[in-house]
């Protein structure tokens, strides 16, 4: 994790984001306890009151469930739901922003679809490799 | 929350200059409140009086509910230091650390003797004989290992090089974590201390300019970059809080939430959106207007 302080999103947005990469990239899983406020603190160097701001985002999103006791654990059906989350909302975006671009600098559509799927092949090639 | 400082209308006034008018604040319990403002912006003169060693004229300060003056069971519970602490010139270091201990009861004896060693600091040594920047580490340590309900620490920082800086803040918000309690500390070095903060209490000649979390700071006012006629048509109806217009570049910064439909909105009308970070947002909130003096010294 690291957190870029000069970035236009919130330092406890980005605390959250890595947390849902985390789980995403499978080295948190469904039912293992999450990152504690404490650990985020100290770990990032940042104030436990915007450690457990990112924290709660998780948990209003369910990402994150509050077990009994206090510690914090990943919840039930939280990858699927952040996949298609990222599927609807991070790649739209990404989308948007690559095809306003092309539209500016004047590349077609046909001919971005092209370079698009050319970028897919090279990522099959690297995989066959 | 716990209010463990609260003030209303506090004044104080040194001869004819307003030290401090009309300040009302209060800071909670187990915060990290960062105490910012330019050289002779009252940032002393506020700690000096919630740590009872300075009376106010006007208005009302109390420190855990109560006046902190000549009253020991709120004295009790703070500790305060600044960088030029009158010791005894001749005392040893570790003198002084016997006299911290007999003071306060959480004094951590094992826990200050850690950072001695860890700072290259030595019982024997002089006060005296300290360099600004080692003083102001024996004066933190001190301050840290008292544990005090209430840490007050007046530009702790002062003369440390870089890397003890950086060593320091990760001593106090790692001590913090281990013993949380309401930490006050001032500092002109915002960008190096925003990280670990909750809080920040911007004052400016004496009055309150902002008090509010470091994480809605973040987010309450946003620079944005291109032609002057954009910025102009974007800025018309908004609180500009800077300008600056030349050939090669013209931005504006605009005190306002952040949001992202802000955001979409700016970039829209063909706009650059960038982040204020809370230092140069302190800077922009307190800078009179120097501009044009400061084109005129050549």
């Amino acid at each position: 994790m690291k957190i870029n302080f000069d970035s236009l999103k919130p330092v406890y947005i980005q605390i959250a984001e890595a947390i849902e990469d985390d789980i995403i990239s499978g080295i948190l899983t469904e039912g293992d306890a999450a990152y504690s406020q404490l650990i985020i603190a100290r770990g990032l160097n940042v104030n436990p009151a915007t450690a457990a701001k990112g924290i709660n985002v998780l948990v209003s999103k369910g990402i994150l469930e509050k077990q009994r006791g206090s510690s914090m654990v990943v919840a039930c059906g939280a990858l699927e739901r952040l996949l298609s989350e990222r599927k609807e909302i991070g790649v739209n975006g990404l989308i948007s922003s690559l095809v306003s671009e092309a539209v500016k600098i004047g590349v077609s559509e046909s001919e971005l679809i092209g370079k698009i799927k050319n970028h897919y092949k090279g990522l099959e090639g690297k995989q066959n490799e | 929350m716990n209010k463990i400082v609260k003030t209303t209308n506090l004044c104080k006034t040194f001869g004819k200059k307003h030290a401090l008018s009309d300040v009302s604040v209060s800071i909670s319990e187990n915060s990290i409140t960062g105490l910012i403002g330019r050289n002779g912006s009252g940032k002393t003169t506020l700690m000096r009086i919630l740590a009872g060693k300075l009376d106010k004229a006007n208005g009302e300060a109390l420190v855990f509910g109560k006046e902190p003056m000549d009253n020991l069971a709120v004295l009790n519970k703070m500790v305060y230091t600044y960088h030029n602490v009158q010791y005894d010139q001749n005392l040893h270091l570790k003198t002084i650390l016997f006299g911290y201990e007999a003071i306060f009861l959480n004094f951590d004896g094992t826990f200050a003797n850690k950072l001695m060693r860890y700072f290259d600091l030595t019982g024997k040594m002089k006060y005296k004989s300290l360099s600004q920047g080692m003083a102001s580490i024996f004066n933190f340590l001190c301050a840290l290992s008292c544990r005090a309900p209430l840490t007050m620490l007046d530009e702790p920082v002062l003369g440390m090089d870089v890397t003890v800086r950086k060593s320091a803040y990760e001593i106090l918000l790692r001590d913090y974590t281990e013993h949380p309690r309401t930490i006050i500390v001032s500092s002109h070095l915002l960008s190096e201390l925003e990280s670990i903060l909750s809080d920040i209490l911007l004052i400016d000649n004496g009055r309150v300019v902002l008090n509010n979390s470091v994480d809605d700071i973040r987010q309450s006012a946003y620079r944005i970059d291109g032609t002057p006629s954009a910025i102009g048509g974007y800025a018309a109806d908004k609180k500009v809080i800077m300008q600056k217009k030349s050939e090669l570049s013209s931005f504006a910064v605009i005190y306002e939430q952040c949001t992202e439909a802000v955001i979409e909105s700016a970039k829209k009308q063909g706009l650059t959106v960038s982040p204020v970070r809370p230092e140069e947002l302190c800077v922009f909130l307190t800078q009179q207007n120097k501009e044009a003096e400061l084109e005129c010294l050549w």
